[in-house]
C-alpha cells in the first residue's frame, strides 16, 4: 500500500519506534519543558496522555510528544523539537482525527508528518546545512533517526524537503488545493536539490509543505483522503494556526539566529510559510504597498498635508501676480514717461513763448505804458495760456506757466495769474520766473482767496527782475500792476510794487538806491526761492516806509542811497532812531502800530535768525509807527504832488506797522486795516504788505524793521530812516529807492519764508491781499491776517513731511509718488486725533492723568496688533530703536540692577 | 524709524481734550503705534496699487484704503 508511496512515513515510524524505546527517560522530564505556552500546553497534554498510555503505541506516542515538546521548548536541541511537532501534532491530530490515537502507526506517522510540516522552521534549525540533499530513500531512513534525535532532522528534512519542494511550487500560487501525489512525489525527488535553496524561503512554504505532507500522507495511506478532506475542512488552518503561534515565534527566532540555514529549509519554510501566509500575504496586498510607499516618500502623516501644496500654490500665485504687475507697471511707466516728455516739451515751448512775450512788456516797462503793456501781456498771456493748455501734463510747471500766462490782474483773480504775469514779464529769467511762479502758484493754490495776486506779481517781478537783470531790468521793471501813482518815471525803472511804484521817490535817489538795491537783490536772489508773498509785502512795506521817508524828506534820495549803503549797520540804529520819533498823533500810530503789528506777526510766526535784533527795535517801533503815521499824514499834507507818494508811503508804513503789530495782537491788525481803508488806493500795497507780512518770516520782519524805522523817520530824520530802510533791506532792496528796494528784498524774503512753513496757508492769503489792490484789500487783509494767524496755529502738521515720507517709503517697499503727502497728512491727522482720544479715555478710566504704557498696550490689543501669538515685546523689538527699547524692556545689568526699574 | 518723531508728544497732548501727561516710556509706545499704523497703511496701499497694476503708490490708492476700510 503505502510502502511505495509513503516510504518516509513508515520508515520514520519504524525508526521512531525502534529508537524510541531507549528514550524513555525523556518522557518525564521532557514533557514538563514548556517555555512556550503552546509547549506547555502540549506538554501537559502529553503528560496527561502519558499517564493514561500504557500500550506500546501509546508509549511511543507519548515519547514522541515529549520530544516534540522538548524540541519546541529547547531551541538548541533540534531533536526534541523535532519530536515536539510530532508529538504536538500527534495529540492534536489525534484529537481532531476521527480515528483513535491508538490506531495504526500510520496514523501516528501521519500526524507526525503533519505536525512536522508545520514545524518547518524547526526542521531547518535542526537539520544541519550538511544535508542539502537528503534523498528520499535516505531521508526516510534518516528520518527515522531523526525521530529520536537527529532523526528529526532527517525526518524533517525529508518532510521539509518534500514539503518544501511541494510548497515551493505552491508558494507562488498560494493555492490551498490538494496536490497530486505524483506531482508531489516528483517534487520530492526533484526538490531535494532545491531544498536548500528553498530553505530560506519561508513564504508559502508552510502551506505547501503542509499540503504536500498531507497529500503525501493521504496519497500513501488511506488517510490521505481523510487528510485531504480534513484539510479542506479547515484542519490545516486550525493546525496551522496553532503551529504558527508556537512556531512562528520560534521560526522567527531561528531565522534570526541562523540566517536561514539550509538544514531545515523545509521547516523554516513551513513555519515561515505558515505564518507568512497569514500575515505576509495580507500585508503585502493590503497595507504594505501603502506603507512602503509612504515610508519611501517620508510621508507618514495620517492625512495628506495640504499646507505644502497650498503654500506652493500661493507662492506661485503671488509670484505670478508680481510678475504680471511688473510687466504692466513697466508699460504704464513707459507710457507715463512718454506723456511726461511730451508735456515737458510743451511746457518748454510755452515758456519760451512766454518769455518772448515778456519782452514786449518789458520794453514798455514804463509805467506810463504799463496799461498798454498790460493789455498786451494779457493778450500774450492768453495766447500762452492757450498754448500751454495744449500741452497740459502732470507737471506743475504747466500749471504755473498757465497761471503766469493768465492775464494780469491787478485785482483779485486767479493767483496763478501772478505767476503767469511774472513769466511774461521776466524774459531772461525763465528759470527764476518759473520757479517763482511755481512758488506763487503753489501758494495761491493753497490760498483761499486770490486777492493780492497782483501785488504779489509785482513783487515777484520786481524781485526776479532785479536779480537777473540788475542794472537793466531794475530800471525797466515792469510792474504788472504799474500803479498809476508812479510819480516819477525814473524811479519806475526799478522794480516797484504796485504800491511803491507810484511812489517812486526820485530819480536820483532811485538811481543810487537802485544800485544798492540791485546789490541787495542779488544777494537776496537766493532767498527768493521762498515765500513770495511775504517778501512782496515786506517790500511793499519797506517801499512804503521808504517812500514815506523820502517824501517826508522831500528828496532824500541821497540819504536813501547812503542809507542803503549802510543798511544793516544802521538798521538797528535806525530802529532806535525811529523809536525816538514818538511824538506823533495817534492816528499815525495806528497805521504804524498796524505795520508794526504786521511785522511782529511775521516775526512771531516765522521766527528766523536773520533778524534777531529786530525784535527789540520793533518793540519800540510801535511808538515810532505812530510817528510814521503822523509822518505819513504830514507828508501827505506836504505836497500835493507828493500825495501819492505820501499815500504810498503811508500805505507802506501802515503795512509795515500792521505787519509788525500783527504778531502783537490781532486787534492791532484791525486798527491798521481800518485806518488803511481810509487811505487811498495806494493802500493796496499796504494791504498787500500786511497780508504778506502776516505770512512772512523774519525776513519780512527784518525788512519791516527797516521799514519801521524808516516810517517814524519819515517825519523827521529821513536820513536815518532811509538808512534804516536800506540797511534792513540791504540784501533785498535797493532798486527803487526806498520803495522798490525795501519792497523787493522784503518781498523776496517773505516769499521764501512763506513757502517753507505754511505753503497752504499764508500764500493764499497774501496773494489775495496783493491781488486786491484796492481798499477792499485792506479790510480783507486784516481778516485774512487774522485767519492766517489762526490757520497757522492750527495748521501745524503732526509729522514733518520728510519724516513721514521716509517712513512711509520704507514700509511701502515700492515706489511712492510724492503726491501722497497731503493725503498722508490728512490721515495722520485723523489718526492722532483718535489716538489721543482713545488714550485719554483709557487713562481716565484708570483714573489717571498720565498716559501709561499699559494704556497703549491696551490700544494695540484692541487694534489687533497684539494678541496671544504676538506679544508686545515682539513688536517692541521689531520696530523701536535701542534707546526706546531700553526704556520699555527691562535689561539686566551687572550688580543686580535692572533697567528700567520694574514698577509693580 | 531710525529717526525720532519730532513733536509727537506735543501733538498728542495738543489733541487731547483735557490735561494729560505722557511718560517717556509711553512716548516710545506711541511711536510704536504710529509705526505699526503706517506699516499697515503702506501695506494696504501697496496691495491696492498692485491691483491697479502700478508699482507706484499714489494718493488715490491711499484714499481708497481710507474709504474702503
Amino acid at each position: 500500500m503505502d510502502n511505495t508511496e509513503d516510504l518516509s512515513a513508515r520508515f520514520i515510524l519504524g525508526q521512531i519506534l525502534s529508537t524510541e524505546i531507549p528514550r524513555t527517560p525523556m518522557i518525564p522530564s521532557g514533557s514538563t519543558q514548556a517555555p512556550s505556552s503552546s509547549g506547555t500546553r502540549r506538554s501537559s497534554r502529553i503528560s496527561g496522555r502519558d499517564a493514561g498510555a500504557q500500550t506500546p503505541t501509546d508509549i511511543v506516542r507519548h515519547s514522541m510528544r515529549r520530544r516534540i515538546s522538548q524540541s519546541i521548548t529547547q531551541k538548541s536541541q533540534p531533536a526534541p523539537r523535532r519530536t515536539a511537532p510530532f508529538v504536538r501534532r500527534k495529540p492534536r491530530s489525534s484529537a481532531s482525527m476521527l480515528f483513535d490515537d491508538e490506531q495504526s502507526p500510520r496514523i501516528l506517522l501521519k500526524n507526525i508528518l503533519m505536525t512536522e510540516n508545520v514545524k518547518s522552521p524547526l526542521v531547518h534549525e535542526k537539520t544541519p546545512s550538511g544535508e542539502p540533499e537528503p534523498p528520499l530513500a535516505s531521508s526516510s531512513t534518516t528520518n527515522t533517526h531523526h525521530s529520536i534525535e537527529l532523526s528529526d532532522l532527517d525526518l524533517s528534512d525529508l518532510t521539509v524537503g518534500n514539503v518544501i519542494s511541494t510548497a515551493k511550487g505552491l508558494n507562488r500560487k498560494r493555492p490551498r488545493r490538494s496536490l497530486n501525489v505524483t506531482a508531489f512525489e516528483k517534487r520530492l525527488r526533484g526538490a531535494d536539490a532545491e531544498a536548500e535553496e528553498r530553505s530560506n524561503e519561508a513564504s508559502s512554504d508552510i502551506s505547501s509543505l503542509s499540503l504536500s505532507s498531507s497529500t503525501s500522507l493521504s496519497l500513501k495511506t488511506p488517510f490521505v483522503d481523510v487528510g485531504t478532506e480534513r484539510k479542506g475542512l479547515q484542519r490545516k488552518v486550525s493546525q496551522r494556526r496553532k503551529i504558527t503561534e508556537e512556531e512562528f515565534g520560534a521560526a522567527v527566532d531561528k531565522q534570526q539566529i541562523t540566517g536561514g540555514t539550509r538544514f531545515l529549509p523545509g521547516k523554516q519554510d513551513l513555519s515561515d510559510t505558515t505564518h507568512c501566509e497569514g500575515f505576509t500575504l495580507g500585508l503585502s496586498k493590503l497595507s504594505e504597498p501603502d506603507v512602503t510607499t509612504d515610508i519611501l516618500h517620508c510621508n507618514t502623516a495620517l492625512y495628506p498635508q495640504p499646507d505644502a501644496i497650498t503654500s506652493d500654490l500661493s507662492v506661485m500665485a503671488t509670484q505670478d501676480k508680481l510678475t504680471v504687475a511688473a510687466s504692466q507697471i513697466q508699460k504704464d511707466l513707459e507710457e507715463r514717461e512718454e506723456s511726461m516728455r511730451e508735456s515737458e516739451e510743451e511746457l518748454n515751448k510755452v515758456q519760451s513763448q512766454a518769455e518772448e512775450e515778456g519782452d514786449v512788456p518789458d520794453d514798455v516797462s514804463q509805467r506810463e505804458n504799463e496799461a498798454v503793456s498790460r493789455s498786451e501781456e494779457e493778450v500774450i498771456v492768453s495766447g500762452i495760456n492757450a498754448e500751454e493748455e495744449e500741452g497740459t501734463a502732470d507737471s506743475e510747471a504747466q500749471e504755473n506757466i498757465e497761471a503766469e500766462v493768465v492775464v494780469f490782474d491787478f485785482q483779485e483773480e486767479v493767483v496763478e495769474s501772478e505767476s503767469q504775469e511774472e513769466v511774461v514779464v521776466f524774459e531772461s529769467q525763465e528759470e527764476v520766473v518759473v520757479f517763482e511762479s511755481q512758488e506763487e502758484v503753489f501758494e495761491s493754490d493753497s490760498q483761499e482767496e486770490v486777492v493780492e495776486s497782483e501785488s504779489q506779481q509785482e513783487v515777484v517781478e520786481s524781485e526776479s527782475q532785479q536779480e537777473v537783470v540788475e542794472s537793466e531790468s531794475q530800471e525797466e521793471v515792469v510792474e504788472s500792476e504799474s500803479q498809476e501813482e508812479v510819480v516819477e518815471s525814473e524811479s519806475q525803472e526799478e522794480v516797484v510794487e504796485s504800491e511803491s511804484q507810484e511812489e517812486v521817490v526820485e530819480s536820483e535817489s532811485q538811481e543810487e538806491v537802485v544800485e544798492s538795491e540791485s546789490q541787495e537783490e542779488v544777494v537776496e536772489s537766493e532767498s527768493q526761492a521762498e515765500v513770495v508773498e511775504s517778501e512782496s509785502q515786506e517790500e511793499v512795506v519797506e517801499s512804503e516806509s521808504q517812500e514815506e521817508v523820502v517824501e517826508s524828506e522831500s528828496q532824500e534820495e541821497a540819504v536813501a542811497a547812503s542809507d542803503s549803503d549802510e543798511d544793516e549797520d544802521a538798521s538797528q540804529t535806525s530802529n532806535k532812531e525811529s523809536s525816538s520819533f514818538h511824538p506823533e498823533p495817534d492816528h499815525r500810530a495806528d497805521p504804524e502800530s498796524v505795520a508794526d503789528g504786521e511785522e511782529h506777526v511775521d516775526k512771531a510766526e516765522h521766527p528766523s535768525e536773520d533778524y534777531p535784533t529786530d525784535f527789540k527795535p520793533r518793540a519800540t517801533m510801535d511808538s515810532s509807527s505812530q510817528f510814521e503815521e503822523d509822518g505819513i499824514t504830514s507828508g501827505s499834507n506836504k505836497d500835493d504832488g507828493k500825495t501819492e507818494r505820501q499815500r504810498s508811503e503811508r500805505l507802506d508804513s501802515n503795512l509795515e506797522l500792521i505787519s509788525r503789530r500783527s504778531c502783537q495782537s490781532e486787534g492791532a491788525l484791525v486798527v491798521p486795516i481800518v485806518q488803511e481803508e481810509d487811505l487811498d488806493k495806494a493802500r493796496e500795497g499796504l494791504s498787500e504788505v500786511k497780508s504778506k507780512d502776516l505770512g512772512s518770516n523774519l525776513e519780512m520782519e527784518g525788512d519791516e524793521n527797516m521799514v519801521e524805522p524808516s516810517n517814524p523817520e519819515q517825519s523827521d530824520a529821513s536820513d536815518t530812516e532811509d538808512e534804516e530802510y536800506p540797511t534792513e533791506f540791504s540784501p533785498e532792496e535797493e532798486e527803487d529807492e526806498e520803495d522798490i528796494s525795501s519792497k523787493t528784498p522784503a518781498f523776496v524774503r517773505a516769499k521764501r519764508n512763506f513757502f517753507i512753513p505754511d505753503p497752504s496757508d499764508s500764500p493764499t492769503v497774501f496773494k489775495d491781499n496783493q491781488a486786491s489792490g484796492t481798499t477792499q484789500a485792506v479790510p480783507a487783509a486784516k481778516p485774512k491776517r487774522a485767519r492766517q494767524v489762526k490757520k497757522r496755529s492750527t495748521a501745524r502738521k503732526a509729522l514733518p513731511k520728510s519724516y513721514l515720507m521716509t517712513v512711509f517709503r520704507h514700509f511701502a517697499k515700492t515706489k511712492v509718488a510724492s503726491d501722497v503727502y497731503p493725503v498722508l497728512d490728512e490721515i495722520m491727522d485723523k489718526f492722532f486725533d483718535r489716538l489721543a482720544d482713545d488714550l485719554e479715555t483709557y487713562a481716565a478710566h484708570a483714573k489717571r492723568t498720565t498716559i501709561d504704557v499699559e494704556d497703549v498696550v491696551l490700544l494695540l490689543k484692541r487694534q489687533g496688533y497684539v494678541n496671544d501669538k504676538v506679544p508686545v515685546e515682539v513688536l517692541i523689538e521689531k520696530y523701536l530703536r535701542m534707546d526706546q527699547r531700553r526704556l520699555l524692556i527691562p535689561i539686566a545689568t551687572s550688580g543686580n540692577v535692572v533697567i528700567p526699574k520694574i514698577r509693580k | 524709524m531710525l529717526n525720532k518723531v519730532p513733536g509727537l508728544k506735543k501733538t498728542i497732548r495738543a489733541r487731547a481734550k483735557g490735561h494729560i501727561n505722557i511718560r517717556p516710556t509711553s512716548e516710545a509706545m506711541l511711536e510704536l503705534v504710529t509705526l505699526l499704523f503706517l506699516n499697515s497703511l503702506a501695506e494696504e496701499a501697496k496691495t491696492r496699487a498692485f491691483e491697479d497694476k502700478s508699482a507706484t503708490i499714489r494718493s488715490n490708492h491711499i484714499r481708497d484704503v481710507l474709504l474702503n476700510q
